[in-house]
């Protein structure tokens, strides 16, 4: 195996998380890069070469560098495609119509997902982790917003086990990192429970040996720099 | 090979990202008009396509899709040539995963900072009759220099966004660019050379000129 795959930034980011999940899933060694973000390190010359929007993650394998979480995805289930999961995005026999299936669910991930549910997420951890109050006003708005996706996820996982069809894939795991914050707080838990399809489908998927992995992650206590 | 179908209405920024790309690639298509003003994309007919309810969906044979970019994707990877690789997929591994990077980096930095102004200048007024918020036009318009900044830096190394090739990651900023122009920053473009002279260039392409002409300037 060549030099490690690395990935900068903290675990409890959910891009990151996003990022290690997958790494996880194909079986890919790697390790995780500290980036002291209240130090403002992720605006510095030097990790600005590697993302030049300055947030995480940024990725770095012996072939080349990426950012973007969903771009270092799809492009370790493309370089590591002999390794680990084989069809997080879809099975070659498939061809381009399994793989658009699973990237409608992406997009939806992207665009209809992660908006709201990254605002409240940020207003109920963490906000609280950079000493600034949480705004419960956004928290409520976000929410309404969010049930609404919720409600279309409701009807799509009573039709299909997993968003793109029988199995698990890239689709359900972008969803992960804040599906986790959701279940975890008493604020925004019932989103989840009060849905019978979305619960099951959650309590599955959270099970994965990658996922429990990336928890254990994320609880590892951040080094500080004194 | 029938035509395939999207079903949406050409004046819709998301509609405009899949025919793009269908008039890139020369593919027969039908475009199936969805009254978004009578309220049709939530009619019973249309969730069953997109069950969002929004604009577009898509149907090849029995394959529907929901998801502009998703849409796109596909199209291209079916009608990709040796000549026509918009995903650079037979480039390589990493050629392809720059075209991916700039793309997320359209979702997740240039949307985001370019949208509020197209939607608070021209979508608003227009569907709803709403006044523009200008707070909300300053604040977009701050971000979307800051989000500029780093495109001039990379266009300065790059002669597309992902490369040497015109890719995905350029097709993409045409819809919500295109009506950005229209609204009264477009002279926001004039402080970076490049990204102007990169736009143009898009702009100069035969398949946007024809997309363009469905898409109105004047509100």
């Amino acid at each position: 195996m060549s030099a490690p795959v690395t990935v900068y930034g903290p675990a409890i980011s959910p891009a990151v998380a996003r990022v290690a999940a997958c790494l996880l899933e194909k079986d890919v060694p790697f390790q995780l890069q500290p980036v002291d973000m209240s130090k403002g390190e992720h605006k510095s010359p030097s990790f600005l070469k590697l993302q030049p929007f300055g947030q995480v993650p940024a990725f770095k394998d012996h072939l080349t560098t990426v950012f973007e979480s969903r771009a270092i995805c799809r492009y370790i289930c493309d370089q590591y495609s002999d390794r680990g999961n084989r069809t997080l995005l879809g099975r070659e026999e498939d061809g381009a119509v399994g793989r658009a299936a699973i990237e409608q669910w992406i997009e939806s991930e992207a665009q209809a997902f992660n908006p709201p549910s990254l605002a409240i997420a940020f207003q109920l951890t963490f906000a609280p982790l950079m000493g600034r109050a949480t705004d419960m006003a956004v928290v409520e708005q976000n929410q309404a917003k969010l049930a609404k996706v919720l409600d279309v996820y409701e009807q799509r996982l009573a039709e299909s086990q997993y968003f793109a069809g029988d199995e698990f894939t890239l689709a359900d795991l972008v969803h992960m990192p804040n599906t986790e914050i959701l279940a975890s707080k008493t604020e925004t838990a019932g989103l989840i429970t009060e849905r019978k399809n979305l619960s099951r489908w959650w309590d599955e998927i959270s099970g994965r040996p990658s996922w429990k992995k990336v928890v254990e992650l994320q609880s590892v206590p951040r080094p500080s720099k004194s | 090979m029938s035509p395939v179908k999207v079903f949406g209405h050409p004046m819709s920024t998301n509609v405009a990202r899949v025919l793009l790309c269908l008039e890139e690639v020369g593919a027969e298509y039908e475009l199936v008009t969805v009254d978004f003003l009578a309220g049709e994309h939530s009619s019973p007919q249309h969730v069953q396509r997109n069950p969002f309810g929004k604009i577009p969906a898509f149907q090849d044979g029995e394959l529907v899709l929901f998801e502009s970019r998703a849409i796109a994707k596909y199209i291209l990877r079916k009608y990709r040539t040796a000549d026509l690789d918009l995903l650079a997929e037979s480039s390589g591994i990493e050629e392809s995963a720059m075209v991916d990077v700039w793309t997320e980096v359209e979702a997740q930095q240039y949307y985001p900072a370019i949208s509020p102004v197209v939607f608070e200048c021209i979508i608003f007024p227009v569907m709803r009759g709403a006044a523009t918020n200008q707070i909300v036009v300053d604040e977009s318009l701050d971000r979307l220099r800051g989000v500029l900044g780093v495109y001039e830096a990379r266009l300065e190394k790059s002669r597309y966004l992902a490369g040497d090739s015109v890719s995905f990651a350029d097709l993409n900023h045409f819809p919500f660019t295109f009506y950005f122009m229209a609204t009264p920053y477009a002279s926001l473009f004039d402080e970076f050379p490049k990204v102007k002279a990169w736009w143009e260039g898009l702009m100069a392409r035969p398949a946007v000129q024809r997309v363009c002409k469905n898409m109105p300037t004047e509100f």
